[in-house]
């Protein structure tokens, strides 16, 4: 009996070590693995060159949050947007947006250049979440990107040709840049 | 599992999945499960139940990637989709440099069974996941190109031996394609099968089987969304939405020997709406005619029902 008992205290003894060990492992443990290609200072650097950076956080009213979704024809979920100005000898030369856009089931996130006057100087993915179709980071697919304007569709169908197995990626990254063309024409930025 | 780790399983509940003890006309089926270990970005190890990748259509062939609901007339028959089978081998992608993309795939794989027929093609010959019905394994092989975004070009080839005794052999070549530009864009796959003679049973009879089979499909397709419409509760808030107008012709010949009522073609006219990348909702009206007769000009007479086809398909 005091056999049975001792082993049973023991199992027990064991489901609850494992019970204490199991959250603090789920925790660790990553919900999806980040691919990280660029850093923030790296992505800035890329797209920015050696322009003096001042960063900005923009919080759009009401008024522009409604006029930004009509132009999107989405939501628009931030409520803070960072915006990185670069400047040459005291003038904005460049502009740069690190955004956020859901892929199949994670974000992927990158930089987008553009000029005073609105045209996309450089694309380039920092952190790719999914596990496949990470084909968006490659030049074939990012130099598709580079001059394109508020006159242009910016859209798969259109003017952008997505990648084989990595449809949704493709179809985010440019939501993602005809978004920070919407940003640069609504802030009016020159 | 790990970065360089991958599993990918493909279970399907088809007809509402299998009941009653396998009474109903439902199934569950495994189209896909493989394990997958990064060596390089060029070099992956992949094994288990593979699908064969002769063509484009069957390895990306789930409903939300497809512009209409049915498969091409020739990748359900020449080339048997879903075709997987139960092997090991290596697959990956070079990027020589900013333009160019070249990949392969190149399996060991269990190989067919001998269930060859005029009219069906390859259809019964995929074998069970379950056993081997020779001692011959299969080879199975797709190398494409892509020089720039926006064209792919592929060309599979696969080799097995299809009888109990390993006696009977079956190769096959298939070439495909995919093109866009802008709102357009082509699609397409050619194939030739060359297998030893062999004859099949039908009802109380046994049939030869002695000639070549091959055929094709191409499709085209067209994105579009119209004016008219934004605005309204198709287009806000989807950042997206795109109508697709969608065009087939697609032929079979399962026995260049014999002209018969085997020889096939379908036309398809579709248009399908997605609101969003992963949702799609299609209607197709699809024409069944026979070689002989579409060769003759008599495009009345249907080798099987014409149907109207209309379904929904989300990716997830």
């Amino acid at each position: 009996m005091w056999k049975k008992l001792n082993r049973l205290g023991l199992c027990l003894l064991l489901a609850l070590g494992s019970g204490e060990i199991a959250p603090v492992q789920a925790a660790e443990k990553p919900e999806f693995y980040e691919q990280i290609y660029l850093s923030e200072a790296e992505a800035l650097k890329l797209v920015m060159g050696d322009l003096n950076l001042k960063k900005t956080i923009f919080k759009p009213t009401a008024a522009q949050r409604k006029r930004l979704q009509q132009k999107m024809r989405r939501k628009l979920p931030e409520s803070e947007i960072p915006i990185w100005v670069g400047f040459k000898q005291g003038k904005p030369a460049r502009y740069a947006f690190i955004l956020h856009e859901d892929g199949k089931h994670y974000p992927i996130t990158f930089i987008v250049g553009l000029t005073p006057d609105g045209k996309v100087t450089q694309v380039a993915v920092m952190v790719y979440r999914e596990k496949r179709g990470d084909g968006v980071k490659r030049a074939r697919f990012l130099n598709q990107f580079p001059g394109k304007t508020r006159r242009d569709d910016v859209e798969v169908n259109a003017d952008i040709i997505h990648i084989t197995g990595s449809t949704i990626s493709s179809w985010s990254m440019a939501a993602g840049v005809r978004k920070a063309l919407i940003l640069h024409e609504e802030l009016g930025l020159k | 599992m790990h970065e360089r780790i991958f599993f990918n399983t493909e279970i399907e509940f088809e007809h509402g999945g299998l009941l009653g003890a396998g009474t109903n006309d439902g199934a569950l089926k495994i189209e896909q499960a493989t394990l997958d270990f990064q060596l390089e970005d060029w070099l992956i190890f992949r094994g288990g139940a593979i699908l064969v990748p002769v063509g484009r259509l069957n390895v990306l062939h789930d409903s939300d990637f497809r512009d209409t609901t049915a498969r091409p007339l020739f990748t359900r028959v020449i080339v048997p989709s879903t075709w997987m089978e139960p092997g090991a081998g290596f697959y990956g992608t070079l990027y020589p440099d900013d333009h160019w993309e070249i990949f392969y795939e190149a399996y060991v794989l269990q190989g067919l069974i001998d269930g060859l027929t005029d009219g069906n093609g390859l259809r019964g010959a995929r074998p069970s996941l379950g056993k081997d019905n020779n001692n011959g394994k299969a080879l199975t092989t797709r190398v494409g190109m892509s020089p720039f975004i926006g064209l792919e070009l592929g060309l599979g080839g696969y080799y097995s031996a299809f009888d109990a005794a390993g006696d009977k052999h079956l190769g096959m070549l298939v070439a495909d394609l995919n093109w866009s530009h802008g709102p357009f864009e082509v699609l397409g796959e050619a194939g030739l099968v060359l297998h030893s003679p062999t004859t099949y049973r039908s009802g109380e009879e046994d049939i030869a089987l002695d000639g070549s089979m091959w055929g094709y499909y191409l499709e085209g397709h067209y994105h579009f969304f119209p004016d008219f419409l934004k605005g309204s509760w198709l287009e806000s808030d989807l950042s997206q939405p795109v109508f697709t107008l969608v065009g087939r012709v697609s032929q079979i010949d399962t026995n260049t020997r014999r002209f018969n009522q085997h020889d096939r073609t379908e036309l398809v006219l579709g248009l399908n709406y997605r609101p969003i990348p992963s949702t799609v909702f299609k209607i197709e009206y699809q024409w069944l005619l026979n070689n002989e007769a579409v060769s003759r000009g008599d495009w009345q007479r249907e080798s099987h029902n014409n149907q109207l086809i209309a379904s929904v398909a989300v990716g997830f």
